[in-house]
Order: structure tokens, then C-alpha cells, then sequence
């Protein structure tokens, strides 16, 4: 059920009418009927994936009421020795508790994470360990077909951080079952993300609602600017990375590959975003507020500002619970100290720079189970591990060369620049494989030829003149939308609904209608986070 | 701001969106053959009792003035080219839904039995999105395959608009004749049927100047000729049974006589024994042409517009009439043949 068939919108009207008809004391079931909902959307693609989701539901449930308990049992503990024990003693109570609390930690870890890994790396590891065999004239393993259930890496890494906050103390156990699995599996972010937080998201779901003409009509304007974005940019620009990558980018030139790479930058941004647009769309109908995921990202002044605005929660998940306690970790710490000594101000920026390229090695891993993900992510960490040592010689760089940082023109060479690596990083993704990116790669640089855009080479790639014209005025129409957004901090809706009826109304008419009018093939493709 | 003028706005916003989608489909809507064709049999001043369905073959070969003026019926044909069995299922279920049907003629082509057809070209385009907007039909069409279905097809036609300025202003230009208003076709643009439109839904072909071509296309089909049938296009062929006998509709097929050449190549005593043991079998009457004898319709290659067995408009009259006689005397032995080679004497099958 993808969000631009229609059933997606029947299932939609249909939860939308049930939730908000149960009659007086019923409402107190809402959340009951959400967690429906997200077990049917599920079992529209997978009924086995349900029972996937419920290792990961009864054991982060399991584990959270393992971890509530002993918080509950610490704090009881520590309030009932208040006036007996020293300061001393309270502390080492206290290290010995979290002591334990880790230990659970790390198991319920493995749990979570170990079944995400089962099933979405054994065939990534069978392949690499069957490299090595044959290498060694071993015979090779065979690699079984594991069901890769909708948005695992979503929910997994959800459940990851309600077990984490809990142990940090932010927040109190689910003692519902059901509850804490509307949490986990909440339908609309089950596809894609954005992936969500418990205490921001989970008192959201559970609270009784009436209709709310205005969340109605935002969530239904949310949902057709992610319309127009999928079916209007992305497809279209998709058609032309198809004809590119799909079937291998060997017969292709250097700049025929480089407008493949810049049409993936446009659907990729389009695709996500949009569906996040969606998303958001969706369970603002239901009165929820979801954490926005994207911000302007190709308005970035550096790599680690992409990351900041382009799938902005997993960037904080991975701050938060990778970043965070690894570089201001003991270890981190001691080691930040000793190339401090050894080499100056570069040295101390070393726990940042290795604690960059954990949490980009991890996000490449999240992507998928190939090598190409690994080295997108080793790339992103690279070059902010390279930054992050580099930053004091920008620095003095800056007040050398008499460059005004703050100012409006070396904002502008960031951007560009920032946009040129990201585009690189891409060559990594969009390819089959590793092997495809570096071919890519290398004939982006080799083979170009201006003629080119003249002899057809550019048009052979599956648009007509007009669909390129339209893929122009749709970026237009995004990049003076960003920019608005960018420069007031305001979103276009508020704005918008500042202004006459008539004025919002042909705006909004407009916008569907170019879904319509301009939305490119018949029936539209899925959505590429899906995937993942 | 109240709930209920909230509401109201909500509503109104929407009832202006559906006016203009509505006039996006008349801007950018095309308007070809197979559009005309079901919004002719919906029209409301018209009630056709007798429609015959089918795909190319069935498109060219039966006149329906004939099948009206001898059967004493109201005909339609709504056979269309590359109209599978599962868009017959649709196009009969439209009928019904607009019509007061006592029979539907089922025209039988083995070529889409061998395998597992699947739905393109215009019909697939135009069934949905196009003619039958809030009909019934349409919306369990819809619901069925509501897992696939792109939501903007719920709301337009926009699967077939076009959108250079010579399409739309030849667009307008069809949509401001009177042929269009009454569904008349004479000055219409019948995209895909190039032929002439002689009334009820029939294209007839022109007669043929030189020898047809398509002898590849028929050498290539032997093989498949020779095959047991798709069991889901059997399954197919059962649900529009299921569907005349629901609406109390008599269910007849006739397949159309296919030129000398393919007659001769293709291994019709295959593809004859099992079409009668599956019609046998669902108690469906079937009459087939294949084996029609030569002294009942004489046809020769002149006779078709290619060796395939698309008929001529001139030789579809003729068979008609041959098919109103049969439908009329109720007994296909006078003009059918026991098996091939009684019908094609002379001719080696291989």
C-alpha cells in the first residue's frame, strides 16, 4: 500500500472516520484504533513481517519494563537511604545500579539489533565469507532468502532509543503493551521514517483527540506537496537515473552520468522528502505532530550541516546515541588528551573525527548491506573527520588570506561546494554496486565532451525537451520555497495562511492540478526509502 | 472561525477541485475510438439489448446493423483491439450497468488463450480513467485493484491527456462538434481505429487493393497454436459467464474464421478440441468459425486485411449474416464442419 495508491487514501478515510466517530468514553480507545490501522498496513505487505516486528516489540517491551523496574527500584532505593547513607555510599549505589542497568542494555542491544542484522546482513556476510572461500578454493555457502520486513531499520532503531532513554533515566517504561507497540509501529512512519523519539512521540499517540478542522487541512496540503514533489519531480527525474544506472552506466559518457547523478539528487530529495511531506501530512489528519526530517538540505554549508538538515532523525539518533557517548567517552576522553599532547590542537580534535566516521560507518551500514553504503558512509565521515582536524587551519587560513567567513559570498562557495561533494557522495549510492560507482566515477571525469548536450546524448536519457522544462520549473518552485523558508525560519503554510482565501485556495488548486496536469507516467513508482 | 463554516469551506475547496479536473479532462483528454465507443453504449437516450464483445477479429467482423435488422435487436459492438478477456469481463459489466441486455455475443480468438494476457493499449488506458467516471463498474474496478491503482486515475482521466498545443487544440476542436456532443463519432478523431465508422460501434475495414501481409505474425503464432490454453484465461472466459448468467444475460461465441494461410498453418484441431471441451463443459454456446464450410461463407485472402484473419467490412457483413442465420437456426451443423479437414479440404496443416 503505497502512499500514492488509492487504497493508501481509502485506508486513510476510512481510520480517519473511525477515529475521530468513537462516541465519549470510547475515545479513550483511539490509540487502539491507530495500532489496528498500523498492524493492517503491515499486513498489507507481509503478514509474516508482523511476527518480525513483534520480536522486536515483546522484547524492547520486555527489556523496557526490566530497565523501568530497576530505575524505580534505584530511585526508591536511594529516597529510602536518603538520610542514612553518605554521599559516598549513594554514589557507589548508584554505579553499581547503572553497572547493572548496562549489562541489560547491552543485551537488549544484541536482541534489537541482532535480529535487524539477522535479516538484513546474513546474505551481505554469506556473500563476503563466500569471496574469501572461493579465494581459498573452499566451496561456497549458500545464501538463504530472508524476508526483509517493511521498515525495519525504522522501528529497530525506534525501539533502540526508547530502551537507551529509558536506561539514561529521560523517561519512564511503557507499562501497555499495546501501547508501547503503536510506538514502535505507527503506520504512517513505518515506510520511512521519520523515525521517532518516545517522549515527544508516544504521549501524541495516546491522547484523546476531536476532529481539528486545522490539523485536517494541513496534514491534507502536507500530503499534496509531497504529491507533487513524488509525482511531478521525482519520477520524472528518476526516469533518467533508470536509464543511467539500471543497467549499468558502462555505455554511458562523462556528462550523461554527471545530469544522472544531478536528476538523483533531484528525485532522491523529492522521493524522501516527499513521502515525508506525506508522512507528516498523515498524522497531522490524526492530530499527531511528527519531527520534521528534512531542512532545506542543499542550502548546507558543509557536510556535517547536510546531515544536520537531510534525514534530520537519524542524523540526531546517531549524535545522540552513537556520537555523543562514544567521543565523550573515558576512552575518547583519554585519548583526546594524549594526542593533544603529541599533537597540538590537530590532536585534540581526534575523538570528534573518530567518533564522525563511527557514526557515518554505522549510517552507511543503516542504508543497506553492500559495500557501496559502507563507503558512502566512510566518505560523509571522512570528509567531517578531515574538517573536524582541519578546522583550526581554516582558521588561521581565514585571517591570512583576509576571507570574511560570516559573509555573504563565502556563504554562497560553501553551499556550491558542500552541493558539489554531495553530488560525489551520490556515485556511491545510486549505482548497483561498488564497482559501478568507481566506473562511474572515473568516466564522469574522463569521457566528458560538450558536444554532448548537443548531439542527442543528453536527450537519449529517457525526458523530452518539455520534461525537463517542467523538472525545471518544479526545482524552481522547491528552491524558492526553501529559500523562503531559509531566510524567515517560516514555513510557507504559515505564511500562506496569513493571506486571502482566494490567494490559498488558487495556490493550493495549482499545486493539485500540476499533480494531474504535469505528474509524470501513468501509474507512479515506490518510494526509494522503502527500501530501506 | 466555526467547525461547521470550516466544513463548509472544505467542501466548497473540493467541489471546485472536481470542477476543474473535470475541465482539465475536456482540455487534455483525447478523444479516439475507444473512449467513443463506451460512452456511446452508456448514452442515456439509447438502450442497446444485444452487444457483442471481443477484440480485433470480433472489432472488424460483425456488423451489428446486420446482426439488428435480422435478430430484430438493438446491437452495439464494443469489441476492441487488444481487448483481453479481463476487459471484456468490465466492458459487459458496463453494459449491463447502462443497458437492458438480453445477449452478449462473445467473440472467441485463440490467440488470447495460450498464455497469461496482460492489459495494455487503449482500452487499459481509457476503461477506468476516462468514460465511466462514477459508474459502478469503475468504482469496483477501482476497488479491486485499489493496491495498484495511482490515486490521481480515482479523480481524471489524466492517464491519456495530452499536452503539446496541437493536441489541445485539436482536442477542442473534436470536443465542439456536434458528432461529439451525440456521440455521433463522423468528424471524431478515432485514434487507433483508422477505419470507417459506419454506426453502433463498427469500424468497418476497407476493401483490400493488394495481398495482405503478416505472414511472420502467423508463422510466429503456430507454435503457440500447438499449446495447451492458459488455465487463468479459461478462468477468465468463466467470470463472464458468471456475470451474463448473473444479470439473467444470454451468453453466445462465435469465432471468426481466420484467412486460408493461417487456417493452414495453425494447428486448429488443437486449438478446436479444447475451446468445445472447456465450452462443453461450462454448458456455453460456441460456434466455431474456424470450421465454418466454404459453401455457407466463401472467404479467400482478399477477404482480410491481413493473414492474421482481421476481416474486411464488405466480408464482415457477409459473416454476419451468415451469424445472425446460425444464432436464428439454433443448429451450427449446416454451417459448421464436424473438424478441419472437412472444412479446409486440400490444404495440408503442415
Amino acid at each position: 500500500m503505497s502512499f500514492t495508491t488509492v487504497s493508501w487514501f481509502l485506508f486513510l478515510a476510512v481510520g480517519l472516520l473511525v477515529y475521530y466517530l468513537l462516541p465519549g468514553r470510547c475515545r479513550r480507545f483511539q490509540w487502539v484504533v491507530l495500532l489496528a490501522m498500523s498492524l493492517f498496513y503491515l499486513a498489507t505487505f507481509s503478514v509474516k513481517g508482523i511476527l518480525l516486528l513483534f520480536l522486536t516489540i515483546i522484547g524492547t517491551y520486555a527489556g523496557g519494563r526490566v530497565i523501568g523496574h530497576m530505575n524505580h527500584t534505584e530511585k526508591e532505593t536511594v529516597d529510602a537511604n536518603k538520610k542514612i547513607w553518605t554521599r559516598e555510599e549513594r554514589k557507589a549505589y548508584r554505579a553499581r545500579m547503572k553497572k547493572k542497568k548496562k549489562n541489560v542494555l547491552i543485551v537488549l542491544m544484541l536482541y534489537v539489533f541482532g535480529i535487524l542484522a539477522v535479516i538484513k546482513y546474513t546474505g551481505f556476510v554469506l556473500e563476503n565469507v563466500n569471496v574469501i572461500r572461493a579465494a581459498l578454493g573452499q566451496s561456497v555457502l549458500s545464501i538463504p532468502t530472508l524476508l526483509l520486513p517493511l521498515g525495519i531499520s525504522f522501528y529497530t532503531f525506534q525501539s533502540a532509543s526508547y530502551l537507551i532513554d529509558l536506561y539514561n533515566g529521560k523517561i519512564e517504561a511503557q507499562k501497555n503493551f499495546g501501547k508501547l507497540a503503536l510506538f514502535v509501529c505507527f503506520f504512517p512512519q513505518l515506510m520511512q521514517g521519520p523515525i521517532g523519539r518516545f517522549d515527544r512521540l508516544e504521549p501524541q499517540l495516546i491522547t484523546e483527540r476531536r476532529f481539528d478542522f486545522d490539523n485536517f487541512e494541513y496534514g491534507l496540503i502536507r500530503i499534496g506537496w509531497g504529491l507533487f514533489k513524488k509525482m511531478v519531480l521525482a519520477d520524472r527525474a528518476g526516469s533518467v537515473t533508470s536509464a543511467v544506472f539500471a543497467s549499468g552506466v558502462g555505455n554511458y559518457h562523462g556528462f550523461q552520468i554527471a545530469v544522472g547523478i544531478l536528476m538523483y539528487s533531484v528525485q532522491l530529495y523529492a522521493d524522501f522528502s516527499g513521502g515525508i511531506d506525506i508522512v507528516i501530512g498523515a498524522a497531522q489528519m490524526f492530530g499527531i505532530t511528527m519531527d520534521e526530517n528534512f531542512r532545506q538540505p542543499y542550502f548546507s554549508t558543509s557536510i556535517s550541516d547536510f546531515w544536520r538538515r537531510w534525514h534530520i532523525t537519524l542524523g540526531t539518533w546517531m549524535k545522540d546515541y552513537i556520537f555523543y557517548p562514544f567521543s565523550l567517552s573515558k576512552g575518547m576522553s583519554r585519548l583526546g588528551h594524549w594526542a593533544g599532547r603529541k599533537l597540538g590542537r590537530f590532536g585534540r580534535g581526534l575523538p570528534i573525527a573518530l567518533g564522525d566516521l563511527l557514526v557515518f560507518f554505522v549510517v552507511g551500514i543503516w542504508h543497506g548491506a553492500s559495500w557501496k553504503y559502507i563507503i558512502y558512509g566512510i566518505y560523509n565521515g571522512g570528509i567531517m573527520a578531515f574538517s573536524s582536524f582541519m578546522a583550526p587551519l581554516y582558521r588561521s587560513g581565514f585571517e591570512k588570506l583576509h576571507i570574511n567567513p560570516k559573509s555573504r559570498g563565502w556563504h554562497i562557495v560553501q553551499i556550491i561546494r558542500t552541493f558539489i561533494l554531495v553530488q560525489i557522495s551520490w556515485y556511491f549510492d545510486i549505482p548497483n554496486n561498488l564497482s559501478e560507482g568507481n566506473l562511474a566515477l572515473k568516466l564522469t571525469f574522463t569521457s566528458p565532451s560538450l558536444s554532448q548536450f548537443t548531439n542527442g546524448d543528453i536527450a537519449a536519457l529517457g525526458l523530452l525537451k518539455s520534461d525537463y522544462l517542467i523538472l525545471a520549473f518544479g526545482c524552481l518552485v522547491i528552491f524558492f520555497v526553501s529559500l523562503y523558508k531559509e531566510r524567515t525560519g517560516k514555513q510557507v503554510r504559515e505564511t500562506l495562511a496569513e493571506k486571502p482565501l482566494a490567494l490559498r485556495w488558487t495556490l493550493y488548486l495549482l499545486m493539485l492540478l500540476s499533480i494531474l496536469i504535469f505528474g509524470w507516467a501513468k501509474q507512479t513508482s515506490g518510494f526509494i526509502y522503502a527500501n530501506f | 472561525m466555526s467547525g461547521r463554516k470550516k466544513a463548509l469551506r472544505l467542501v466548497a475547496f473540493f467541489a471546485v477541485f472536481f470542477v476543474l479536473v473535470k475541465l482539465c479532462d475536456y482540455v487534455f483528454m483525447p478523444y479516439g475510438a475507444t473512449e467513443f465507443l463506451l460512452r456511446g453504449v452508456g448514452k442515456k437516450d439509447e438502450d442497446y439489448n444485444f452487444i457483442i464483445a471481443g477484440s480485433s477479429h470480433a472489432a472488424y467482423a460483425y456488423d451489428p446493423q446486420v446482426i439488428s435488422d435480422s435478430l430484430g435487436v438493438n446491437a452495439y459492438t464494443l469489441a476492441i483491439p487488444g481487448e483481453t478477456l479481463n476487459q471484456s469481463i468490465d466492458v459487459i459489466k458496463y453494459t449491463i450497468e447502462t443497458n437492458h441486455v438480453d445477449t452478449v455475443l462473445f467473440d472467441v480468438d485463440w490467440q488470447y488463450f495460450w498464455n497469461d494476457r496482460t492489459e495494455t493499449g487503449q482500452l487499459y488506458e481509457t476503461k477506468y480513467y476516462a468514460c465511466t467516471p462514477f459508474s459502478l463498474t469503475k468504482c469496483t474496478e477501482l476497488l479491486r485493484n485499489c493496491n495498484t491503482y495511482d490515486v490521481r486515475g480515482a479523480v481524471s482521466g489524466r492517464a491519456i491527456y495530452q499536452l503539446t498545443p496541437d493536441e489541445i487544440q485539436h482536442n477542442l476542436y473534436v470536443k465542439s462538434t456536434d458528432s461529439w456532443k451525440d456521440a455521433t463519432v463522423d468528424e471524431v478523431n478515432t485514434r487507433g481505429m483508422p477505419d470507417n465508422y459506419m454506426g453502433r460501434g463498427w469500424f468497418s475495414a476497407p476493401d483490400m487493393t493488394e495481398e495482405p501481409s503478416g505472414k511472420d505474425y502467423v508463422d510466429k503464432m503456430v507454435k503457440h497454436s500447438r499449446v495447451q490454453f492458459s488455465r487463468k484465461m479459461l478462468e477468465q472466459m468463466t467470470e463472464i459467464k458468471k456475470v451474463c448468467d448473473a444479470h439473467g444475460v444470454k451468453l453466445v461465441c462465435f469465432s471468426v474464421p481466420a484467412t486460408p494461410y493461417a487456417e493452414s498453418v495453425w494447428d486448429l484441431n488443437n486449438i478446436h478440441t479444447q475451446l468445445a471441451s472447456y465450452f462443453k463443459s461450462e454448458g456455453i454456446e460456441w460456434f466455431d468459425g474456424y470450421f465454418m464450410k466454404q459453401s455457407v461463407f466463401p472467404r479467400q485472402t482478399m477477404d482480410y486485411r491481413d493473414l492474421e484473419g482481421h476481416i474486411t467490412g464488405s466480408a464482415g457483413s457477409r459473416f454476419t449474416a451468415v451469424v445472425a442465420e446460425i444464432l436464428k437456426a439454433k443448429d451450427a451443423g449446416t454451417y459448421v464442419e464436424s473438424d478441419y479437414f472437412e472444412a479446409m479440404p486440400g490444404v495440408d496443416t503442415q
